[in-house]
């Protein structure tokens, strides 16, 4: 993606809300956050295996803002400092540490959902509300921890 | 006008799947649909407003349509909840 420094000027890093697997959220075949119509951004599915199966599972925050809505059944929206709303939706019954109004940074947790959970499609949601300002937008498909690099974009100012 | 009463019976309430339905179901039609709970009334096209009313198990909400196909809306509504939360 990025040719030379200049390329970076301007991009916006989007974190890895949980570990593991990234998607763009187009590919997460639910028919409703999937078509994009509540914004555009990624999916994470939890990883699975013998170290993970069967625990709770922990959100982070994908970016520096302030949490300007809880939304009791299954998520936060984040106002990032350039204006930009994020929206992490997962299925519900999370128990959310972030208070309203607080300021809350890339990589800090959040949210941990109990085991069995319903997610969306197993996934969580990671979306950027502000569809009309995205300029580029890149997911860095596969295999992410939590608070690595999961999305780049750009916004119009 | 059209509205009728509905109390959620899915364990986990109105959350991110059938919000994400609801609001899908409430755009089929041309009459202005809302959801309301404890005073707090929401567009129930917005997916995000629905998740925000907080809607849990055993609560009961208002749903009202009103335009020009309202019965159509109300009817739709009424069994998409039944079938869903």
């Amino acid at each position: 993606m990025f040719k030379n420094f200049d390329d970076m000027l301007g991009v916006r890093i989007l974190a890895a809300a949980a570990d593991g697997r990234v998607m763009p959220i187009g590919e997460l075949g639910d028919g409703v956050y999937s078509r994009r119509a509540e914004g555009d951004g990624y999916a994470v599915v939890p990883s699975s295996g013998i170290f993970s199966a069967g625990r709770d599972i922990a959100l982070y925050s994908p970016a520096d803002g302030v949490v300007s809505e809880i939304l009791p059944q299954g998520g936060i929206t984040l106002r990032t400092g350039d204006g930009i709303t994020l929206s992490v939706i997962y299925g519900g019954g999370g128990r959310i540490s972030a208070e309203l109004g607080a300021r809350i940074y890339a990589g800090e947790p959040f949210c941990m959902l109990p085991r069995g959970s319903p997610l969306i499609n197993g996934a969580i949601a990671v979306l950027i509300n502000e569809t009309d300002r995205i300029t580029e937008l890149h997911i860095r498909s596969g295999r992410r921890r939590h608070g690595s690099a999961a999305a780049f974009y750009r916004v119009s100012e | 006008m059209r509205s009728f009463k509905y109390t959620i019976t899915d364990e986990v309430g109105i959350h991110a799947r059938p919000a994400g339905l609801l609001a899908k179901k409430a755009k089929e039609f041309d009459s202005a649909i809302t959801v309301e709970k404890d005073g707090k009334s929401v567009n129930a096209t917005k997916l995000m407003m629905l998740m925000g009313l907080g809607v849990k198990c055993g609560d009961t909400v208002t749903v009202t349509a009103e335009g020009t196909d309202e019965e159509a809306a109300a009817a739709a509504m009424e069994q998409f909840f039944k079938e869903n939360l």
